[in-house]
């Protein structure tokens, strides 16, 4: 009965030490499982994440695409080439679209493991087209009160968004999907 | 000593199962397919074997029939479980009303593609006729799903009606058959602000239960949004899709359309004027299927002979 009992944990332990040592990060994962990780510490880099990317996409547009700051926006290739290939299209009118921050408030944040969070936040950006040289007003200040929803992942030790949704200031915004977490 | 050791590797078999298909250590559950065809489970089990089997071999004068039966259960798990790891071919595609599906093609959603190393597949075409749902009445889940497809073999020209459904799976040609899964399907059609049509086609999109929202790009900045209501919704009573065209930040568009509307934007339109129901259809071939269930109705078998003996 004792070699059955001790074969029995020594299965376990060993099973327990393979998995361990055959996961990336293994033991990070089994504190983010049992809730022992700095909430505090992970929500604060998210929200310097956010700030970052939403002061460089700004910059990005309202000068027309200066490259300065590209390598520490915080954003996925996809979302960069988004960005820039709108900024290509006002400036081939001799145009661009300025982007000028009203408000950014973060409504929910959701930590989905250690390397994925999802937040929402509600935002509030003035828009308007400009002439390219001489910054003269195209068009009237729109107010764009829009909800955000940010997905991102951490890569070598940093945050970045890797997809972001947009919806209206009265949209509901549907339940998040975890099969389309953008990973 | 052969019972201590057999008993570890079990414990070791069972625990690293549990384990991986928690996700203890890993950031979710890994998938079953990939525990089972992963190295330490693999070398386990034939080291499981191995035991059983020298075991046998040094109680062979002895052995009762429900030793044997015992070993030939383990013999059948084991040679098809490495036979399943060498030679399954299994794989999802979605599939939309009307469209063909052809084995061969390259088309498998990359996160359920798996391809032994000796693995083969049949030459085989399905045509999606019809795709029936069965939702519950709230409208929110599906009860089940019954697809109805045309077969085509390369042997022969003639064509073959199959229903493949979501439960047990369908056997044809050597291949399992299954679907699972429900969406729609909406034809954009892009066009000029004159109304010129530039670009059309079907986008497979999540937009089941009613008011899930999908969204889709094409080659500019543009994201669009997409909420259908085949029944319409507590605003509109006809079937109406609700739409969102987004550039970055900036919301250009955000109303609700009905089918073959016109939804005008920034010099452009767009519409959807058609809109069919996709499924996922699963295909898997795997000659190490028949050893494992022979395996585990040979193990049930010898259960019940062990219960009516106690």
């Amino acid at each position: 009965m004792k070699k059955i009992i001790i074969s029995g944990i020594a299965g376990i332990i060993l099973a327990s030490s393979v998995s361990l040592f055959s996961h990336e990060k293994g033991l990070m994962n089994l504190a983010f499982h049992l809730g022992m990780h700095d909430k505090a510490a992970v929500e604060k880099n998210v929200v310097e994440t956010l700030n970052l990317f939403n002061r460089n996409f700004a910059t990005f547009f309202n000068t027309g695409g200066n490259l300065a700051g590209l390598n520490e926006f915080p954003a996925a290739k996809m979302i960069k080439r988004r960005v820039f290939q709108e900024i290509s299209d006002w400036k081939k009118k001799n145009q661009l679209l300025v982007y000028d921050k009203d408000s950014f408030e973060i409504e929910n944040m959701q930590l989905v493991n250690h390397v994925t969070a999802v937040a929402v936040a509600k935002e509030v950006w003035f828009l308007n087209v400009q002439e390219m040289g001489s910054r003269k007003k195209l068009s009237p200040v729109k107010a764009n009160p829009i909800q955000v929803r940010y997905f991102l992942k951490k890569v070598d030790g940093a945050w970045r968004v890797v997809e972001y949704e947009v919806f209206g200031s009265r949209d509901d915004i549907p339940a998040l999907n975890m099969e389309r977490l953008y990973l | 000593m052969r019972n201590a050791a057999s008993l570890l590797i079990l414990s070791f078999g069972l625990s690293y199962y549990l384990i991986e298909r928690i996700g203890l250590f890993s950031i979710g559950p890994v998938p079953v397919l990939d525990v089972l065809y992963s190295g330490p489970f693999l070398s386990a089990s034939l080291c499981f074997l191995i035991i059983v089997l020298s075991s046998t071999f040094r109680n062979r004068n002895t052995a009762k029939i429900s030793g044997w039966i015992y070993v030939i259960t383990v013999i059948l798990l084991v040679t098809g479980l490495w036979l399943s790891f060498l030679t399954r071919f299994s794989g999802e595609v979605v599939i939309t009303e009307g469209q063909t599906f052809f084995s061969g093609h390259k088309d498998y959603a990359p996160e359920t593609l798996y391809r032994g190393k000796f693995a083969t597949m049949p030459d085989i075409a399905l045509k999606l006729d019809e795709l029936v749902p069965a939702v519950s009445s709230d409208r929110d889940h599906l009860e089940g799903l019954k697809g109805m497809f045309s077969h085509f073999t390369a042997k022969s020209e003639e064509q073959q009606e199959i229903i493949i459904t979501g439960g047990i799976p369908s056997f044809l040609d050597g291949v399992f058959f299954r679907i699972r899964d429900m969406g729609y399907s909406p034809r954009y059609v892009l066009k000029t602000d004159a109304g010129k049509p530039l670009d059309s086609s079907f986008i497979y999109m999540k937009l089941f239960p009613h008011g899930s929202e999908d969204n889709f790009r094409l080659l500019s900045p543009l994201t669009y949004y997409v909420r259908y209501y085949p029944e319409g919704s507590e605003d509109l009573g006809d079937t109406h899709i609700a739409l969102r065209i987004v550039r970055n930040k900036d919301i250009v568009f955000n109303g609700n359309i009905t089918l073959t509307e016109d939804a005008s934007f920034e010099n452009s339109r767009i519409s959807f004027d058609e809109v069919r129901k996709w499924t996922k259809l699963s295909i898997v071939h795997d000659w190490g299927v028949l050893p494992v269930l022979s395996g585990i109705i040979l193990g049930l078998i010898s259960l019940v002979i062990r219960g009516i003996k106690a």
